[in-house]
């Protein structure tokens, strides 16, 4: 894995100036540089350099596979059918082991739908009137066209400077 | 007591119009626990479709927009809404004319039940 920066000391020196995304921090030794012939880039021994493109590459693979979108791979999920018989028995055990460990489960009750606290009084009220219907409309109607003509003047100015001295 | 928890998930599933099966599975698709009507199709309650959600929701994340939630699928007769609800997955079989809204509502209504669940796949 090399660097992309040049070993040519007026250009370094532009970059530090100017620096940017590829701006090294830290600068190679101009007696190193000299010792391995003008090689630009960070100065590793051999052995560590090798060993650690090893651990870079392992874990750009690594990386790469978890990021790809692969929908083929629902493969390599497939369980065999008898683990998943025995998977299926062990989650049924345990869970009746749960279950009985928490006693919770005899106050498991479906709840009423949400809005409506008493249906059963809802449902045995009478019809409300026709006359009450009309009204109701035609409340809502005048209610509709009033929210409708509301006009916002604004008379202060919409940016306050706070707590600026 | 496992059959009091079925019942259970039988009344709430009755609460759905069109709901037709309620299966609780772990990430490989693997049931916890399975309940279903007579209208219920069977292929989509067996292992190969169940295991498919855990990874497509898997694989989903990966877009950059988060992590997947939950997958609808409608068919011509029958919509299934799943749900990731980490380490469970929840797959609900219903009616291509259910109510969605509704049917997604339940996991809310499955709250305490899936804390006991969790429990279960803990222990493995």
């Amino acid at each position: 894995m090399g660097c992309c920066f040049s070993s040519d000391e007026d250009k370094v020196e532009t970059n530090i100036q100017n620096p940017n995304e590829r701006t090294p921090l830290l600068y190679p030794q101009p007696g190193e540089q000299q010792n391995q012939g003008g090689r630009s880039g960070p100065i590793y021994s051999q052995q560590n350099q090798t060993g650690d493109e090893q651990s870079e590459f392992t874990r750009i693979l690594r990386q790469t596979a978890i990021n790809v979108i692969d929908v083929t791979s629902t493969e390599s999920h497939n369980i065999e059918q008898g683990d998943m018989q025995d998977r299926a028995t062990q989650y049924s055990n345990r869970l009746n082991m749960v279950l009985q460990g928490s006693g919770k489960s005899r106050v498991y009750r479906p709840n009423l739908p949400t809005g409506i606290t008493s249906p059963q009084m809802t449902l045995a009220a009478a019809p409300i009137s026709i006359s009450d219907v009309q009204l109701i409309t035609s409340v809502s109607e005048k209610l509709a066209n009033a929210a409708r003509e509301i006009k916002i003047q604004h008379k202060e100015s919409l940016v306050v400077t706070f707590g600026v001295p | 007591m496992t059959e009091e928890l079925k019942t259970y998930l039988l009344k709430l599933m009755g609460t759905v119009e069109g709901l037709h099966a309620i299966a609780i599975t772990d990430r490989d698709g693997v049931v916890i626990v399975k309940v279903t009507g007579q209208m219920a199709p069977d292929p989509a309650l067996r292992p190969p479709f169940l295991s498919v959600f855990g990874v497509m929701a898997e694989q989903a994340s990966k877009m950059g927009i988060g992590s997947n939630k939950r997958i609808i699928n409608y068919y011509s007769t029958y919509q299934t809404v799943q749900v990731n609800h980490h380490p469970l997955l929840l797959h609900f079989i219903a009616d291509k004319n259910a109510n969605t809204g509704l049917i997604l509502e339940l996991e809310n209504e499955l709250a305490d039940v899936l804390k006991e669940i969790n429990k279960v796949v803990g222990m493995m």
